[in-house]
């Protein structure tokens, strides 16, 4: 990823405005420099050495050099001394060679030369006019070729010991080289009887032997060089390793320090933030990398954010990127249940970036801010966890495998009993049970069966008082995965089972209210029901003996008749119809009174047996023609009682006349007697007709109502009798019941009218003599 | 032979009256009953022409049960063999709406209320209703 290690490489480069350079500690150091710094000192210590060797040499060589040229021109001078100056002189032309003087010279230097065999070439030299001009004089070799005559020109060249050897013995500084070897040329001068100089005599003393020892000399100096190089090149490596290594521990004690201070920092931060900004900081001194960078999720698996940064400017957050890699960042992901929950980056400017040992404590650094980070979570999630057992309603009550209670919070120990103490070792059978004097060990026994529980239970107080609560109880698990005790969380609900009492009495109260309403709403549909029902029925009733009326009035009238008989048939029909048509009316007209409340009822005290007799006499004919027997019984003695006689007889007619209309055979009857046990009289008319559907009795007291839906007509009449009759018996203080035990199988009416007592000596008088007799 | 009509009323008088009014004014025969199984069974037998029948009947039973004379009208224009015989709704239900009532609830021909105030014209219907039916025969005989 080049571009990211661009941005990392341009983000890492800006030295911190902090870390002054003469400010790093000597822990923090760069290696780097440190090494080259040793190897410069190593460089100078050899450089100096090697001048020292050198110099040294030089001087040696020089004193070895000035020995062979006292040498040399000893040899020189030894010869030259030998040589007569005048002979010299007697020699002027190149003819002179065959000179005796040339001659005699000549021979003195080859037996010179043949004397010393170092000696290479001896030769004597004429000085010129000018001190550039020698010339050759006496040359010791005479081979042919080689030998140089007299007179030729010798270039002295820029050997200015030639031109002093004039006044003494000289030699040439350094050896000469050439094709024939190595020599140092010696030179003295040859002088006449007068000591004047008159030529200079050369020899060429081979100068091998010396030139190789000092070559010797020379490689033994480099040989002690090179082993005094070794010695400063392994000191300085070894300054270096042990500079290295000491910086090195200082590095890790400090490192351990600045660990240790970590570790410090994890445990005393107050917040997240303030453990992240110290742990940045104690690492930057722990690892001597100032810049630092830390991304986390804000939220489970949201992206990575940048959540603080160290050793870089307050713009610099926009350059940061968790995935940057390259040389110059080190990159660590922090773990949290092994899921990737954040990166810590570090950055050094180091041109190597960073070494082995440096990542290894960024990855550990890394570890113990994941610890701290985490630490810091738990410790806030158990401050709240606390905060809430603390100050929360709820009963939190902590109790061990054997039921006994281990904690409880302050809103448990308010319900439960003052003291905490009091309830810590108390049986939980004994505080909490399904009944209040129930089994203890019974709520224990059901949590290791179900392993749990959630509904209601009573709670006892330490004081004996107990009160209904809904608890939740769930094992705790202890980190080593253990079930080790139970956790029950509850709370007191006599206030809502009170609030659930009164919804529940007064939600009863509203399905009351609303049964009522709809009760009264059936009612009234009924009645409009039964009113329409009514009308109907009452139309019905009127309109079929008019009906008859009108046509038999109609057959009259047209003189459809054919007898004197057949005529006064018709005439008897209308005037049926027309009585019928008017017990309708009169009916209806008597309901209307009632449901006006006008009924007109005249009260008085007075004996209803002869009302009683006097309506089965008027019914008995009418009984009779179909067969029924019609019986009356009354006790002797009156029955005294408040009647209108005139409603009593209507009353009694009506039921007698049902009951004979619905009786094809047995009998009728109506009995009355006085009911001493109640203070009633009551009157009782029993049939043995058609009876009435169990279900039916009630509704024949309603007004207008008709056993079903349909238009089948069990029996004629408007069906306002009974209630009339039940009307009219109310009104005189007395009540009505009709019974039957079933369809086919009779129905008897019982009356009962409050008793009045006897009043005054009459009465009174003819009771006893009742009685009597 | 006069035309046969079938009378289903409870009321004695009333039945009474129906026979003089069609015996005397128009030329029927006439036969009174309250047994709705005898109605079917004449006129299933095709000797009936048309049905005069009240709605509220207080003794009349068929199958074992009460029946009002709606339910008897719906029974013979259910059956086949007895629709083809006019029904003639005559009942002292004679509020609004009875009519259509009755006769949408029965599937009878036609609908007369009592009081019959005008005996012509409850012949007229009876004349009217035989003659749209043509003889009484039943399919079964066709």
């Amino acid at each position: 990823m080049p571009e990211s290690h661009t941005t990392a490489g341009r983000t890492a480069r800006p030295e911190p405005a902090s870390a002054a350079p003469g400010s790093i500690p000597a822990h923090q150091q760069d290696l780097g420099k440190i090494r080259t710094h040793y190897v410069w000192l190593t460089v100078l210590a050899a450089m100096l050495t090697g001048g020292l060797v050198w110099a040294l040499t030089a001087y040696l060589c020089e004193r070895l050099h000035q020995e062979a040229r006292v040498r040399v021109a000893a040899v020189a001078a030894t010869i030259a001394a030998g040589i007569p100056g005048e002979a010299i002189k007697a020699i002027t032309h190149r003819v002179d060679e065959k000179s005796p003087a040339y001659l005699e010279i000549r021979s003195l230097l080859i037996a010179a030369r043949q004397a010393n065999p170092d000696l290479r070439r001896v030769f004597a030299l004429l000085p010129g006019r000018t001190s550039r001009k020698w010339r050759f004089a006496i040359d010791a070799v005479t081979a042919p070729g080689l030998h140089i005559r007299f007179g030729d020109p010798y270039d002295i060249g820029d050997r200015p010991q030639i031109e002093e050897a004039k006044s003494g013995p000289t030699a040439d500084l350094t050896p000469v080289s050439d094709r024939s070897g190595s020599w140092i040329g010696g030179y003295a001068p040859i002088r006449d009887r007068g000591g004047r100089a008159v030529a200079v005599l050369a020899v060429d003393v081979g100068a091998e032997a010396a030139l190789q020892s000092e070559r010797r000399f020379r490689i033994e100096a480099s040989a002690a060089y090179l082993i005094l190089l070794g010695g400063i090149a392994f000191t300085g490596f070894d300054r270096y390793q042990k500079r290295r290594l000491e910086l090195e521990r200082n590095r890790n004690i400090h490192a351990r320090l600045s660990i240790h201070r970590l570790a410090e920092v994890m445990t005393r931060a107050g917040g997240e933030a303030d453990l992240i900004r110290n742990a940045l900081d104690t690492m930057a001194e722990a690892t001597g990398f100032p810049q630092w960078a830390l991304f986390r999720r804000n939220r489970d698996r949201g992206p990575l954010a940048l959540a603080a940064m160290r050793g870089f400017p307050e713009d610099a957050h926009v350059d940061l990127n968790p995935d940057a890699t390259g040389p110059h960042i080190c990159s660590v992901p922090l773990l949290e249940q092994g899921e990737p929950a954040g990166v810590l980056q570090c950055f050094t400017a180091a041109p190597r970036g960073f070494g082995a040992n440096d990542v290894t404590l960024i990855r550990w650094l890394a570890a113990q801010l994941t610890q701290g980070l985490k630490r810091v979570q738990l410790e806030s999630r158990d401050q709240l966890l606390a905060s809430y057992m603390r100050s929360t309603d709820e009963m939190l009550v902590g109790f061990d495998l054997d039921g006994q209670i281990t904690y409880v919070n302050p809103a448990a120990s308010r319900a439960l009993g003052d003291s905490v103490d009091g309830l810590r070792g108390r049986g939980i059978g004994a505080t909490f049970r399904f009944s209040v004097d129930g089994d203890p060990s019974a709520f224990l026994n059901l949590l290791r069966r179900e392993g749990g529980f959630s509904g209601e239970l009573n709670c006892c107080t330490l004081e004996g008082a107990a009160f209904p609560a809904e608890v939740t109880v769930s094992k705790a698990i202890d980190r080593q995965g253990n079930e080790s005790a139970w956790v029950l969380v509850g709370r007191d609900i006599s206030e809502r089972r009170e609030r659930e009492d009164e919804i529940q009495s007064r939600s009863e109260q509203l399905e009351l209210i609303v049964e009522q309403l709809q009760h009264a709403n059936e009612q009234l549909a009924e009645g409009s029901r039964m009113k329409n029902e009514f009308l109907a029925n009452t139309s019905h009733e009127l309109r079929t003996p008019l009906n008859a009326v009108i046509g038999f009035a109609t057959l009259l009238e047209q003189g459809v008749a054919d007898s004197e008989q057949e005529r006064t048939t018709f005439a008897k029909s209308i005037r049926e119809s027309a009585e019928h048509l008017l017990i309708v009316i009169n009916d209806i007209l008597d309901l209307a009174k009632v449901e006006a409340g006008r009924l007109e009822i005249a009260l008085q005290a007075g004996d209803a047996t002869p009302t009683i007799l006097a309506a089965a006499d008027s019914l008995r004919p009418i009984a009779a023609r179909k067969g029924v027997q019609l019986k009356a019984e009354a006790p002797p003695e009156p029955l005294d009682m408040q009647l209108d006689p005139a409603r009593l007889r209507q009353v009694l007619l009506n039921l007698l006349g049902n009951a004979v209309k619905f009786t094809d055979k047995g009998e009728v009857s109506v009995r009355a007697w006085r009911e001493d046990s109640h203070a009633e009289i009551r009157i009782v008319v029993e049939d043995t007709g058609i009876g009435i559907a169990k279900g039916d009795v009630s509704r024949l007291f309603v007004k207008f109502s008709q056993v079903d839906g349909s238009y089948k007509r069990r029996h004629q009449g408007a069906g306002l009798g009974l209630v009339i009759t039940k009307s009219l018996v109310q009104r005189m203080g007395g009540r009505i019941s009709m019974e039957s035990d079933g369809a086919g199988l009779g129905t008897r009416v019982t009356l009962a009218f409050p008793m009045v007592p006897p009043k005054a000596e009459p009465n009174t008088a003819r009771n006893e003599c009742l009685n009597e007799s | 032979m006069p035309q046969r009509i079938m009378i289903v009323e409870d009321d004695p008088m009333n039945a009474k009256l129906f026979q003089l009014v069609l015996t005397r004014k128009g030329n029927y025969a006439i036969e009174i009953t309250e047994d709705p199984a005898q109605v079917i069974r004449e006129i299933k037998e095709g000797t009936v022409d048309l049905v005069i029948m009240d709605v509220s009947l207080s003794n009349s039973q068929l199958d074992g049960k009460p029946v009002d004379g709606l339910q008897i009208t719906r029974r013979l224009k259910s059956d086949p063999a007895t629709r083809h015989v006019p029904v003639l709704l005559a009942t002292a239900h004679a509020m609004k709406g009875s009519k259509e009532k009755f006769l949408k609830e029965s599937g009878a021909d036609d609908y007369i209320s009592k009081p019959i105030v005008s005996a012509e014209e409850l012949l007229q219907r009876i004349e009217s209703l035989i003659s749209k039916r043509g003889h009484a025969v039943p399919p079964a005989h066709r």
